[in-house]
């Protein structure tokens, strides 16, 4: 136990790394999602359309351990020198952008036309109307697949200790290589990474249910704001 | 309800649609199609599905566009004979955004933005694109919703309202633009019938205030209680218009008779049979 208390500082410090990397590079994805998504949702718009296809294609037909060891050892060769950390972050984020903007699109096809039609009956322009009503509502559609693809991501980061990042599993590594205790350390960091991705996947079913337009908990709650 | 009929002389009409005609592929569904609305007037139209009703007032806030004709809504011109063969012609987005600003449109499905309460759903226009102050386009919504008998359920999502509730407040919202017109696209036919009734009478106080109306619906009483006039159509085509008197009294048309009777049947399989045969 004694010694488990003393790996801990070091598995925790790259506990936190873990996180960092699921965070900063789900920002990545989600922001190039989204912005991939809007590019390929008119097929006619070629000069859009094509780019973000050719990009999604290439991302999701190769290995993401292949896409790291490109951004960190091949893209010196071209003098571009990255920060570990960073690389790991940008390829998993541009790794991630390709599938999460598939999950957008189809999301935000799946807004009944109608609601288009009513916001353009009302003389609404084009992006008023993605912004007000139709990503509200494709937002609403696309967390639980979004949701998924943050937890396969939280568990990805862990590609990042093969380009020598100290997440949670290279830091096991490293204490596993001093002490050959490799069942008592991948035990623990298990143990650390279910201790993040448990509550996260509870989190995201209470928050799933808390937006679902058909629950009446909300329109309740505001009528009690009023009488109050 | 008859001075507009007298007027129609004299003034301009609000909406004027002339020779219009489209096709998806080889089936036309308008064809040659012209009617003109004049300020405060009540246009019903009836027609077998299929005969272009909706598709017409679609064209009218740009919903849908025209193969050749011209359309022009209160003085914006939104088509203008464009050539056949050539593809549609499409109206600017700042024409369109301005024609729609001025014509509100209630739909079948009413497309509630499910996301809003009924208050937010009648305030959105009015705030996001007329910049009407807040509070100013709060208390207008509230007065409208009210005026719909809804001032209770302005909190409510629309997955909390019935149908027909649904439906007023989707008027409500279409009221808020201040419109010169609005275009009812068949409102009813999505209902219960038990919620028809209040949706019908919204409807009737509003022709009563003197909004200009275009209404599509099968509704045939509202039809003659409502309409300063009723226009048939067919296959595309304008088949006959007048005073609902004429029309469901003394149709001239034998396939106006025909709908009138098939409308008004008790027996659905014989009112589908004599609709058919028309």
């Amino acid at each position: 136990m004694s010694e488990i208390i003393s790996w801990l500082p070091s598995l925790l410090q790259g506990l936190l790394v873990t996180v960092e990397i699921t965070v900063v590079a789900m920002a990545v994805g989600l922001v190039l999602g989204i912005v991939l998504a809007t590019m390929r949702l008119e097929p006619s718009n070629r000069w859009l359309y094509i780019p973000a296809t050719v990009y999604i294609e290439l991302m999701r037909g190769t290995p993401l351990i292949l896409q790291l060891f490109f951004v960190y050892f091949a893209l010196p060769a071209v003098n571009i020198h990255i920060d570990p950390f960073v690389a790991g972050v940008l390829a998993i984020g541009v790794n991630y952008s390709a599938y999460l903007s598939e999950v957008f699109r189809s999301s935000i096809r799946s807004v009944p036309r109608g609601q288009w039609e009513a916001a353009s009956s009302l003389g609404m322009p084009r992006a008023l109307i993605m912004w007000r009503i139709i990503f509200p509502q494709a937002g609403r559609l696309a967390l639980p697949a979004t949701g998924n693809y943050f937890i396969g991501l939280f568990k990805d980061s862990a590609l990042a200790s093969t380009i020598s990042v100290t997440e949670l599993l290279f830091s096991g590594q490293i204490l596993a290589a001093q002490t050959f205790q490799y069942f008592k350390i991948y035990g623990v960091v298990a143990l650390l990474y279910l201790l993040i991705s448990y509550p996260t996947s509870l989190g995201l079913r209470a928050l799933e249910k808390r937006i679902d337009l058909t629950s009446t908990r909300r329109s309740e709650l505001r009528k009690v704001e009023r009488t109050a | 309800m008859m001075a507009a009929n007298e007027q129609s002389d004299t003034r301009t009409p609000l909406i004027v649609a002339q020779n219009l005609t489209k096709s998806y592929g080889n089936t036309p569904v308008l064809h040659d199609f012209s009617l003109d609305v004049m300020q405060g007037e009540v246009v019903v139209l009836i027609g077998p599905s299929g005969s272009g009703k909706t598709t017409f007032i679609r064209t009218l806030n740009g919903l849908e566009t025209v193969d050749t004709g011209r359309i022009v809504v209160n003085g914006t011109v939104l088509a203008d004979n464009a050539v056949a063969g050539n593809k549609p012609h499409k109206p600017h987005h700042r024409t369109l955004q301005h024609v729609r600003r001025d014509v509100g449109m209630v739909f079948q499905q009413f497309n509630l933005f499910p996301h809003m309460s009924a208050l937010e759903n009648v305030m959105e226009a009015p705030v996001r694109v007329r910049k009407t102050p807040r509070e100013v386009a709060k208390k207008r919504a509230l007065e409208l919703l009210d005026r719909m008998g809804l001032a209770d359920r302005a909190d409510h999502r629309p997955h909390e309202l019935s149908g027909g509730q649904q439906q007023r407040v989707a008027i409500s919202r279409a009221l808020a633009m201040d419109p010169s017109a609005i275009l009812f696209d068949e409102v009813t036919s999505a209902l219960d019938p038990e919620l028809v009734g209040e949706v019908l009478r919204a409807m009737r106080e509003l022709a009563a205030d003197g909004m200009t109306m275009i209404v599509v619906t099968h509704e045939m009483q509202f039809a003659r209680q409502v309409a300063d006039r009723v226009v048939m159509m067919a296959g595309g085509r304008l088949v006959e218009e007048g005073t609902p008197q004429q029309i469901f009294s003394s149709p001239k048309d034998p396939r106006t008779a025909n709908f009138v009777r098939s409308i008004v049947s008790p027996d659905p399989v014989e009112g589908l049979e004599r609709a058919q045969g028309s």
